[in-house]
C-alpha cells in the first residue's frame, strides 16, 4: 500500500491508541513511525511488532521499574514508545543509556534523535548512529525484542545511509491491514440515530 | 493608496492593545468571526495579481450530456498548477453533500504541474470514487462538488434562450456548484503537505486548497455554459461577466472540519496571532487620515448593503443577522459624532463597539477596521503558518509545581468548569465505524463514549491537575509521565498554551451548549468564506470567491477589493 506519510502517521496513532496506549502516548507512537518511514526503515513492522507483543498490556508493566544503572521492567520487555518518550522529555543524557529487555528497539530511534545532538544505538548484531544528515545503519533491524540495547552521546557519523525525505512510503499491505484492524478499535459502530444526528446534515441535499 | 500616508504605530503601545485569549479564544466570539484582508483567499489573489498568473483552460472534452474533462492551468513565476475536472451527469436522488456520499456532479484534482494524458486517464479512475480511489504525490488537493439543481438549470436555460439569468435568483443560492470537503496534506495519497511547504506560493495555510477552488469557480461557469450551448446552440450566450462575478463556490461543511482547530494548536495560534497583531497595529495609530476613512466609510457602506444578499433560513443565524444591520445604523450614527478625528481613533472605535455591538457587530468591525490598512498588516498574511512538530515535545525537565502554575494561568476556565456535571460532559467526539468521519455523540444517551477522541483539552487538564495534586512539587514532569502516560496530552498542550497563547479555546467543547458551527465559522472566516448559512448546529453552507475576479479578468482589476459587494451589485435593479 502507497501511503502518504500523513496517512502513515494518522494510522499509527489511531492504533496505538486502539492498542491501549493513552492519547497523548499514541501520537509519539505516531510520530515516531512515520519519521521512521520518511527514512525509509520499517516504521510500521516495527509498531506493528510492538502493539502486537502488548496488545492488553497495561502500561505499568511496559515501563521501566528501575531506571539506575540499568533500565528494566521486571517481569516483561518493555514499551519503546513509553521509554523512547520518557528519553525524549529528559532530553540528552550525559551517560549511557542501559536497557534490559525493550521491543522493536528501532522504534526509539527517533525519540532519542529528539534529544540528543547525536546518538548512537547498539543492539544485538546492529549499530545505528545518527549526524545531522541522517542516520548511518549496520547490521539487522527487524529485532523484536533485544536484550541490551545501549544509547549513547557520540561524534556525527561520518556516513549516512537514510536521510529524512518527505513523500510517499510503500507499507506492505499485510501490515497496514493489521495496523487498521487495531485503528478500527477506535471506532463507534453507528445506530440509527447516530447515522441521522452525528454529522448533523439530513439525506439530501438538493436545493 | 489610502494607506500611503499612515504614521506607523508604536510597537509596545500594539502590544498593550492587544485582545487577550480569554477574551478572542471563546466559542461564542469565534462563532463571529468573519474573513479579514489577511483571510487565506484574499492573499492568494492579491498574490496571483501580484505576479501576474496565467490561467489557461488548455482541454475541454465535454460530452453533450456535460460528461468528461477539463484541464485548467494555472501558470506562476515558479511553476504551474492545474486543475483537472471531471464532470459527471448525476441522476437527482444520487445527489448528497455528504462526503461519504458516492457520486457527484464533478470532481477535481489539483496536479503539481501539467498532467499527462495518462495522469487525466488514471485520475479518472480515481478521482469520482471516495474511499476506493488513491491518488499519488503528484496530486495536491482534491474535491468533488454537486450543483445547485434550481440554480443551474436556471441559468443554464436562460444562457441557451439568449438571455442572461436572474440576478435576484443568482443571490438567493450564491453558486452553481457547492464542494463537499476539499482535502490537502495527503489525504487519500496525496502530497503530503512537507512536499511542497517551502514553495513560496503553496506554503501558507490551504494556499494550494484555495487555489483549487477558484479555478473550480472558473469550471462551474464553463459547465453551465456548456450546456447551454447543448440545449440552445446559436441562440445561446455567455454569462455577463457583471452577473458571473456574483457566483461563488459553495461549500456545504459538516462536524469533519471541528476538530481540526482542537487538534492543531501552533496554527491555531498563528492565525489568531497574524489577525490580533493587525487589530492592535490599526488600533495603536495615533490618528486616522481623510483617505483612510474615507477608504473604511465606503467598505461600511458595502458591507452594510451586502447584507441583503446574506440569506439563511437558521433562526439563529437570521436573527443575527439582522442584529448585525441594526450594528451597522448604530455604528454609521456613532461616527457622524466624529469619533475618527479624535486620538487613537480605530481604538476609540473599537472600545466603544465592544460596549455597544453584539459580537457579529464587534467582529465585523474589527474586519473593517483592518480592512484600509494593507500597508500596515498584510506583511502578516505571511505568518500564518506553522508546523505542530515543532511544539511537539515535552520539556520533561520541568517540575511538575511549575506545570501546575502554567495549567492554573492558561486553562483557568477549564479548572473552574465543573467536570462531574451531566451538562459539562454531555457530548462526546467520536469517529464513526461506519464512515470513518468525526461525529458527535450525546454521552448519556448513546453508546461509545468510552472510545471518545480526546478533543475536551480542558477536562484532560483538569484531571491532570488532580493527578498533580498528589505529587511532591519537585518531581520532574518526565518522572511523572512515566508513571501516568495517561496525562501526556493535556502536559504538552499545557506547554503549548504557555509558548503559544492562542492554541486553545477557551471554551468547553463537551458541553450541552458548544455550538460546533462555532468552530466551523472560525476556520472558514479565515478560509475567506462569506454568508454563513447554517443547516443546523453541526453544519454550514458557505460561499467562498463571491465577487472576486474570475481568472480571465485579474490582470485588469482590482484583485482585493471583493470581500464585499460593489456598491452598483447589491441596488435592485
Amino acid at each position: 500500500m502507497i501511503v502518504s506519510l500523513n496517512e502513515a502517521e494518522v494510522m499509527a496513532t489511531k492504533a496505538a491508541w486502539g492498542a491501549g496506549r493513552p492519547w497523548g502516548l499514541a501520537q509519539d507512537a505516531g510520530r515516531a513511525m512515520s519519521t521512521l518511514e520518511a527514512m525509509r526503515l520499517p516504521g510500521a513492522a516495527s509498531l506493528l511488532d510492538v502493539l502486537i507483543a502488548t496488545d492488553g498490556v497495561p502500561c505499568d508493566r511496559l515501563r521501566p521499574v528501575s531506571t539506575q544503572s540499568e533500565w528494566w521492567q521486571a517481569d516483561r520487555p518493555m514499551c519503546p514508545v513509553l521509554v523512547g518518550a520518557f528519553i525524549s522529555d529528559q532530553g540528552a543524557q550525559s551517560e549511557t543509556v542501559k536497557l534490559r529487555q525493550v521491543h522493536a528497539p528501532l522504534l526509539l530511534v527517533p525519540f532519542c534523535l529528539m534529544a540528543f545532538d547525536n546518538v548512537v544505538f547498539n543492539w544485538s548484531g546492529c549499530t545505528i548512529r545518527s549526524s545531522d544528515e541522517g542516520l548511518f545503519v549496520h547490521g539487522a533491524l527487524d529485532a523484536k525484542t533485544a536484550d541490551q540495547v545501549s544509547i549513547d552521546n557520540c561524534a556525527p557519523a561520518e556516513q549516512v545511509t537514510h536521510r529524512w525525505q518527505p513523500g510517499a512510503v510503500d507499507i506492505a499491505d499485510e501490515i497496514w491491514e493489521a495496523l487498521s484492524a487495531f485503528a478500527h478499535r477506535t471506532y463507534v459502530p453507528a445506530s440509527e440515530a447516530s447515522r441521522l444526528m452525528g454529522a448533523g446534515a439530513g439525506l439530501t441535499d438538493n436545493d | 493608496m489610502a494607506d500611503a500616508i499612515l504614521a506607523l504605530p508604536d510597537e509596545a503601545r500594539v502590544g498593550e492593545l492587544m485582545r487577550t485569549p480569554q477574551e478572542v479564544m471563546r466559542l461564542a466570539r469565534m462563532g463571529a468571526s468573519h474573513q479579514t484582508r489577511l483571510s487565506f483567499m484574499r492573499a492568494i489573489l492579491r498574490r496571483v495579481k501580484r505576479e501576474g498568473w496565467q490561467v489557461e483552460r488548455t482541454l475541454w472534452e465535454v460530452d453533450e450530456k456535460g460528461v468528461g474533462v477539463g484541464v485548467y492551468e494555472a501558470r506562476g513565476p515558479e511553476r504551474i498548477y492545474s486543475l483537472i475536472a471531471y464532470a459527471n451527469d448525476l441522476p437527482p436522488e444520487k445527489r448528497s453533500d455528504r462526503v461519504i456520499a458516492t457520486e457527484w456532479d464533478a470532481s477535481f484534482a489539483l496536479f503539481d504541474g501539467v498532467p499527462t494524458r495518462a495522469d487525466i486517464d488514471r485520475l479518472r479512475d480515481n478521482v469520482p470514487k471516495q474511499e476506493a480511489g488513491r491518488c499519488a504525490a503528484s496530486e495536491l488537493v482534491l474535491s468533488r462538488a454537486n450543483r445547485s439543481v434550481r440554480l443551474f438549470d436556471h441559468v443554464a436555460d436562460c444562457l441557451s434562450q439568449g438571455r442572461q439569468p436572474d440576478v435576484a435568483e443568482i443571490d438567493k443560492v450564491g453558486y452553481l456548484m457547492r464542494t463537499t470537503a476539499v482535502y490537502g496534506n495527503g489525504k487519500f495519497g496525496l502530497a503530503d503537505r512537507d512536499l511542497y511547504a517551502a514553495r513560496e506560493e503553496a506554503g501558507g495555510p490551504f494556499r494550494v486548497e484555495l487555489l483549487a477552488v477558484w479555478l473550480i469557480r472558473a469550471f462551474t461557469v464553463d459547465i453551465v455554459e456548456h450546456m447551454a450551448r447543448i440545449r440552445g446552440g446559436a441562440d445561446a450566450v455567455p454569462l455577463d461577466p457583471e452577473i458571473r462575478r456574483r457566483l461563488g463556490v459553495g461549500n456545504s461543511t459538516g462536524l469533519g472540519m471541528a476538530p481540526f482547530l482542537v487538534t492543531h494548536p501552533a496554527l491555531l495560534h498563528a492565525w489568531m496571532m497574524a489577525r490580533e497583531t493587525a487589530l492592535a497595529r490599526v488600533r495603536a495609530l495615533p490618528t486616522a487620515n481623510a483617505a483612510t476613512i474615507a477608504h473604511f466609510l465606503e467598505q461600511l457602506n458595502r458591507a452594510h448593503a451586502g447584507l441583503e444578499r446574506w440569506h439563511t433560513p437558521d433562526e439563529r443565524q437570521s436573527m443575527r443577522v439582522c442584529k448585525l444591520a441594526g450594528d451597522f445604523e448604530m455604528l454609521k450614527n456613532h461616527l457622524e459624532a466624529g469619533v475618527l478625528n479624535a486620538a487613537e481613533p480605530w481604538n476609540e472605535l473599537y472600545l466603544w463597539a465592544a460596549a455597544n455591538l453584539t459580537l457579529e457587530g464587534q467582529e465585523a468591525l474589527c474586519s473593517l477596521m483592518i480592512e484600509p490598512h494593507g500597508a500596515l498588516v498584510d506583511d502578516l498574511a505571511g505568518d500564518m503558518a506553522a508546523d505542530e512538530r515543532q511544539v511537539f515535545s515535552i520539556d520533561g525537565k520541568m517540575r511538575v509545581d511549575v506545570l501546575a502554575g502554567l495549567a492554573a494561568s492558561h486553562f483557568a476556565w477549564a479548572l473552574a468548569t465543573d467536570f462531574g456535571s451531566a451538562d459539562q460532559t454531555a457530548r462526546f467526539w467520536y469517529v464513526s465505524e461506519e464512515k470513518l468521519e468525526p461525529r458527535l455523540g450525546e454521552r448519556h444517551e448513546e453508546d461509545g463514549a468510552e472510545l471518545e477522541q480526546r478533543l475536551g483539552i480542558g477536562r484532560e487538564v483538569a484531571r491532570m491537575m488532580t493527578a498533580l495534586e498528589a505529587e511532591p512539587a519537585g518531581t520532574l514532569l518526565a518522572e511523572f509521565l512515566l508513571r501516568y502516560p495517561e496525562h501526556r496530552h493535556a502536559a504538552r498542550r499545557v506547554q503549548i498554551a504557555a509558548k503559544l497563547p492562542y492554541a486553545e479555546i477557551h471554551d468547553n467543547v463537551l458541553s450541552a451548549t458548544m455550538m460546533p458551527i462555532d468552530m466551523l465559522r472560525c476556520k472558514l472566516a479565515f478560509f475567506g468564506a462569506s454568508r454563513f448559512d447554517p443547516k443546523s448546529d453541526r453544519w454550514v453552507r458557505i460561499t467562498m470567491f463571491a465577487d472576486a475576479p474570475f481568472p480571465d479578468e485579474i490582470a485588469g482589476m482590482d484583485a482585493d477589493d471583493w470581500a464585499w459587494p460593489l456598491f452598483d451589485e447589491v441596488q435592485p435593479r
